[in-house]
């Protein structure tokens, strides 16, 4: 197992990891400026509003990708190649993932993409990983 | 307020770039600055500012431990921790506080040793969070936005690899390379295995030890201290992001805010591109000169490929670029590395580029980079006549 890297709590996260464990994808939303936020802040980085946690549909987009060939990381070295992207929501933000259930070769930038926490890494804490809508 | 003509550089020393030096980092500093002191012609007691680098390899910072081992005391005593664009930056900070008085001969030192063989624990606060659990490296960062980059505008490999081929032609006439008696063809490249797409392994920055130093002096003295002071006109830093996945390169058409930093520093020198003689671009990896050739304005977005085709980025060429090898042939110790780039443009500035040299040089450029394109700070160096 591969614990994951936090060595300071991120209390101001704890809802996103808590969601996590019901796969559910849960973001704070600035209740003044009404946009999406991730990852967890303090407050809305866009104009320091405060910052409820809701639920997201877990769709997204590939902006940029690549094919890893080689990591030393060991959840994943037996895993080569995979493809890792990051992919911005349907509201807006942002993240880092990987890109599962396709031909690596076949993802594009604009790729459609669905949450999911389906795969086989041995993660000691789960995390948001995407694949293809529609197939 | 301009830096024009408040400081300059007024020395410079070198430590040999070795994978493995048997040497820690506090002295490889010391060997460094030790030369760049007597390059200046200057005394310890001259010394009256120190900016050390933060360091990648120890969980440190360098600044007052440096200065009491090399035995400094100082009105300044500082460290930058800008991760790559730190070198830039430090030399930055070393003319600024020159300006305003609080200091007059500062010694910038960047020393850092092979982060293959020592890393620091020191926790990287949102990256290790959201980005390390995913196997995130700079490696695949700077793939995806090579990319984007091939996607949205057709850069081929050929294009890249073109960076790696011109700069080992250099380092093929610079003794201090780590791979300066290796040559290398673009099929070199091509053969090397992908790391993660589309990057080759020659196309990576090899971590190595090693330190560079420089002296800055009070602009109105450095005439007197050395015939071939190197002014630094202008200073420009821009940090745009931490993490890449906060980054807005991925929906701006992969503008960097190397845009912005180099903005400034122009703008401060008062020149542009058409000014510049030689250039010395962080090139941790081939995307970096090329995205930093079009953000610096040398051509338009997404024409970077087709110009390092079309241009020849050697010494002897139309456009020199690393005219040393730059890190990706000479070497990068850590967050130090973007010190490779910068040295190379100050000993064309001052004529002591020996083999390399390239004629009527008066205007460099440099860019440091650091994190994912996350820092950059871009210098405008004169040649004092
Ligand atoms: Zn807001």
């Amino acid at each position: 197992m591969v614990k994951k890297a936090g060595y300071e709590p991120r209390v101001e996260a704890r809802e996103y990891w808590e969601g996590l464990k019901e796969s559910k994808l849960r973001i704070q939303q600035c209740q003044s400026c009404e946009r999406y936020v991730f990852y967890p802040r303090e407050f809305c980085p866009h104009d320091f509003g405060k910052l409820e946690y809701t639920e997201v549909s877990g769709r997204a987009k590939v902006l940029a990708h690549t094919i890893v060939e080689k990591t030393a990381h060991p959840a994943y070295a037996a895993h080569t190649p995979f493809v890792m992207a990051v992919v911005q929501l349907e509201e807006g933000p942002t993240m880092m993932t990987h890109i599962l259930d396709i031909a690596p070769e076949e993802v594009r930038t604009n790729l459609e993409v669905e949450i999911t926490f389906n795969h086989s890494y041995d993660l000691e804490d789960p995390l948001p990983m995407f694949r293809p809508v529609n197939r | 307020m301009s830096l024009r003509g408040k400081a300059a550089i007024t020395g410079y020393g070198e430590t040999a770039f070795e994978k493995n030096s048997g040497k820690n980092i506090f002295q490889l500093a010391a060997e460094a600055s030790v030369h760049a002191i007597k390059d200046a012609n200057l005394e310890k007691s001259d010394i009256d500012g120190i900016i050390t680098l933060g360091p990648l390899s120890i969980d440190a910072r360098l600044n007052l431990p440096f200065a009491e081992f090399l035995g400094i005391k100082a009105t300044l005593v500082d460290e930058v921790s800008v991760l790559g664009a730190s070198a830039g930056y430090a030399l930055k900070k070393a003319a600024e506080a020159i300006a305003v008085g609080a200091a007059k001969n500062v010694l910038v030192v960047g020393s850092d040793i092979n982060i293959l063989k020592e890393r620091s624990n020191e926790i990287r606060p949102f990256l290790q969070d959201y980005e390390t659990p995913y196997a995130l490296t700079p490696n695949n960062a700077y793939a995806m936005a090579a990319n984007l980059h091939s996607e949205l505008y057709g850069t081929t490999f050929e294009q890249r690899a073109k960076v790696a081929v011109d700069q080992r032609y250099n380092a093929n006439h610079y003794d201090g390379a780590l791979f300066g008696k290796k040559t290398m063809s673009i099929e070199d490249v091509r053969n090397s295995p992908i790391i993660s797409s589309p990057f080759h392994l020659f196309e990576i920055v090899s971590p190595c030890d090693g330190a560079i130093a420089f002296i800055v002096s009070l602009g109105e003295d450095a005439r007197k201290i050395t015939n071939t002071p190197v002014f630094i006109d202008g200073a420009g830093f821009y940090n745009g992001h931490l993490t890449i996945s906060q980054s807005e390169i991925f929906t701006n058409g992969v503008t960097t805010p190397i845009k912005k930093a180099a903005e400034i520093a122009f703008e401060m020198a008062g020149i542009t591109t058409d000014n510049v003689d030689v250039l010395g671009l962080y090139d941790c990896y081939t995307i970096a000169v090329i995205l930093t050739i079009e953000d610096m304005g040398f051509c338009r977005k997404g024409e970077g490929g087709r110009f390092v085709q079309e241009h020849d980025l050697t010494f002897k060429g139309d456009f020199p670029v690393n005219t040393s090898g730059g890190q990706l042939s000479v070497g990068q110790p850590g967050d130090a590395g973007a010190m490779v780039n910068i040295v190379e443009v100050v000993k064309q500035l001052m004529g002591r580029a020996e083999g390399r040299q390239v004629k009527n040089c008066e205007i460099g450029v440099t860019n440091s980079n650091g994190g994912y394109f996350s820092t950059e700070c871009t210098l405008v160096l004169r040649r004092g006549n």
